[in-house]
């Protein structure tokens, strides 16, 4: 018998190494995940100077890192750039904010009573599937060229996505959850304020986050399309005094401010939601 | 003879399944729990045992007969009638203190009551020390155990268990039911409990109730005469075994008809054939 089990032991099965990076979906150390990270940025950083250094591209089309640095600082000294940004993130958040005031309530009511579904569903399938910049033209017709007309475009664009998902969120709470607050007492409206509306919150949360990912596309188009102020403004006018740097500055501010954005979200839920799984740690 | 708390009288249910024939989930089930009584109903899976104990909480509504509970008709759910769920229903967002206190909350228990209740029966279940922590960071056994708690907390006139145990790995489970049951011993508390597991109905129940499968009825009703307080050396007794091969018998008949019908409406989909995608991914 030991001699069986001795030759078991000895078999030919290859021994998986601890850092196996070829396995599928075997973990990494997290220094080396970092490592691999970094490695994506400065192949491209890299290839980028290479490019630019060489003179392969014409800086019109595509102007080197350090020139854009140097652009950036400039706007940004001369206040330009800080008067676009502050124009895009104000009209954002007013946007967002009335979107998601409306429909949080009525993505939960949507979720949860079938003849409020019924009342919403087919009309806003109907205006969700009209691109919001088609919209754009009858806007402008009605609320000229101004702040108001973007919000209108970054509440259209949203509010009609963020009703569905929500709904969805607060239809896909379980259904023992519910029933287990009658069989301790709940009526139905207790049921509606203790019980469903604190389980949709991380749902909620998770899709406000997405959206206002949408809502920064939605609010460049529009102010590409017509407008004074703005990242998208700066944007076409650089374009058109053929200053490339500039087109990239605002690229990266926009980038950023998503990055800033979704940070804090991920952070506001830690705060707010401690006890989520969503919340991390 | 003790006073029978909970009656259930000619109870049936009808599922009407859109464009299928009706399903007969209860036909004329006849049960009761006596005050004070742990009573266990054991069947196979699809026999109807969770329909039964839906219809006694007042989740669903009985195609016919009635539920009594102390003589007066059952409507809808209600705090007289705690129920422990197989599935997690704690709310995520309260801690183990505030779940348990969420019925007495609800019926405005002053904050004093809510108090040495709640400390009472956290320390009844086991779970001292972890009054401020989040659901999440429980184990499944402790979940039940609050969710037990949480139940207990309305003083209800019967608790109802479905399943409270199914997700639970072996080990944890024989743990989980001696818990259960000397809680209900000591606090004197009438129980009906439902699961699929034969042991666990014999080692908890003063009677157990053997139900069929398709239309659920009561088959048999076992009394189990076995004294409190019991520990787990009651499970290797020779009454229990004995006990146990019989229901075993029993519910087999019953898993093979219910294998039987399951083979048949396998058949009945594969009969359809294969999807135009199925058959584009091989």
């Amino acid at each position: 018998m030991a001699v069986v089990s001795e030759h078991r032991c000895e078999s030919k099965t290859r021994k998986w190494s601890d850092h196996d990076v070829f396995q599928p979906k075997r973990p990494i150390p997290r220094n080396l995940y970092l490592t691999f990270s970094l490695t994506g940025f400065f192949i491209l950083l890299t290839a980028w100077v290479t490019v630019t250094a060489a003179h392969w591209i014409d800086p019109m089309f595509l102007p080197s890192p350090w020139s854009i640095l140097q652009e950036g600082w400039r706007m940004a000294a001369g206040g330009e750039l800080w008067e676009h940004t502050v124009a895009s993130v104000t009209t954002i958040l007013m946007g967002f904010a009335l979107a998601a005031v409306v429909a949080v309530p009525l993505g939960i009511l949507m979720g949860s009573f079938k003849f409020v579904e019924a009342l919403v569903e087919p009309l806003g399938n109907f205006i969700r599937y009209l691109p919001v910049s088609a919209m754009i033209p009858l806007l402008i017709l009605w609320l000229g060229i101004g702040r108001m007309e973007k919000v209108a475009v970054i509440f259209i664009g949203t509010f009609f996505q963020l009703i569905f998902l929500i709904a969805d969120v607060s239809a896909n709470i379980p259904r023992d959850l519910l029933e287990s607050a009658y069989t301790l007492g709940a009526r139905k409206r207790d049921v509606v304020w203790r019980v469903l509306i604190p389980a949709a919150m991380p749902g909620i949360f998770d899709n406000l986050r997405m959206t206002l990912g949408w809502a920064w596309t939605y609010l460049i188009v529009a102010e590409l399309v017509s407008a004074q102020r703005g990242l998208g403004y700066m944007i076409l006018q650089s374009m058109r005094g053929l200053n490339t740097e500039a087109i990239f500055v605002g690229l990266g501010v926009i980038g950023f401010l998503g990055l800033v954005t979704d940070q804090s979200f991920k952070l506001l839920t830690r705060v707010l939601l401690p006890w989520s799984e969503k919340a991390g740690y | 003879m003790a006073e029978k708390k909970l009656i259930i009288e000619n109870v049936s249910k009808v599922f009407h399944t859109p464009g299928g024939h009706p399903i007969e989930a209860l036909t004329d089930v006849n049960a009761y729990v006596e005050e004070g009584e742990f009573v266990t109903i054991v069947g196979t899976s699809g026999c109807g045992k969770s329909t039964l104990l839906r219809i006694v909480a007042g989740l669903d509504a009985p195609s016919g007969g009635r539920i009594l509970l102390d003589g007066r008709e059952v409507g809808g759910p209600g705090a007289d009638r705690g129920m422990v769920f197989q599935s997690y229903t704690l709310y995520e967002w309260l801690t183990v203190y505030d779940n348990i206190a969420f019925g007495m909350r609800l019926r405005g228990a002053s904050p004093s009551e809510i108090h040495d209740k709640v400390r009472f029966l956290i320390d009844k279940v086991g779970l001292a020390g972890f009054d401020d922590v989040y659901p999440r960071f429980l184990s499944g056994g402790m979940k039940q155990r609050v969710a037990i708690a949480r139940a207990m907390a309305n003083d209800p006139k019967i608790l109802l268990l479905d399943e409270p145990f199914g997700a639970l790995d072996a080990q944890t489970r024989t743990i989980m039911q001696e818990l259960l049951l000397q809680v209900a011993e000591e606090q004197k508390i009438t129980v009906l409990f439902v699961t699929h597991d034969i042991d666990e109905a014999i080692f908890l129940g003063d009677a157990v109730y053997v139900m069929s499968f398709r239309p659920g009825t009561i088959k048999e009703e076992v009394k189990i005469d076995v004294p409190h307080p019991r520990d787990h050396e009651v499970r290797t007794s020779p009454f229990f075994t004995e006990i146990k091969r019989r229901i075993t018998q029993s519910i087999r008949e019953e898993t093979l008809k219910a294998v039987e019908a399951s083979d048949a409406s396998a058949r009945g989909l594969s009969r359809r054939g294969r999807s135009w995608l199925a058959r584009l991914f091989g």
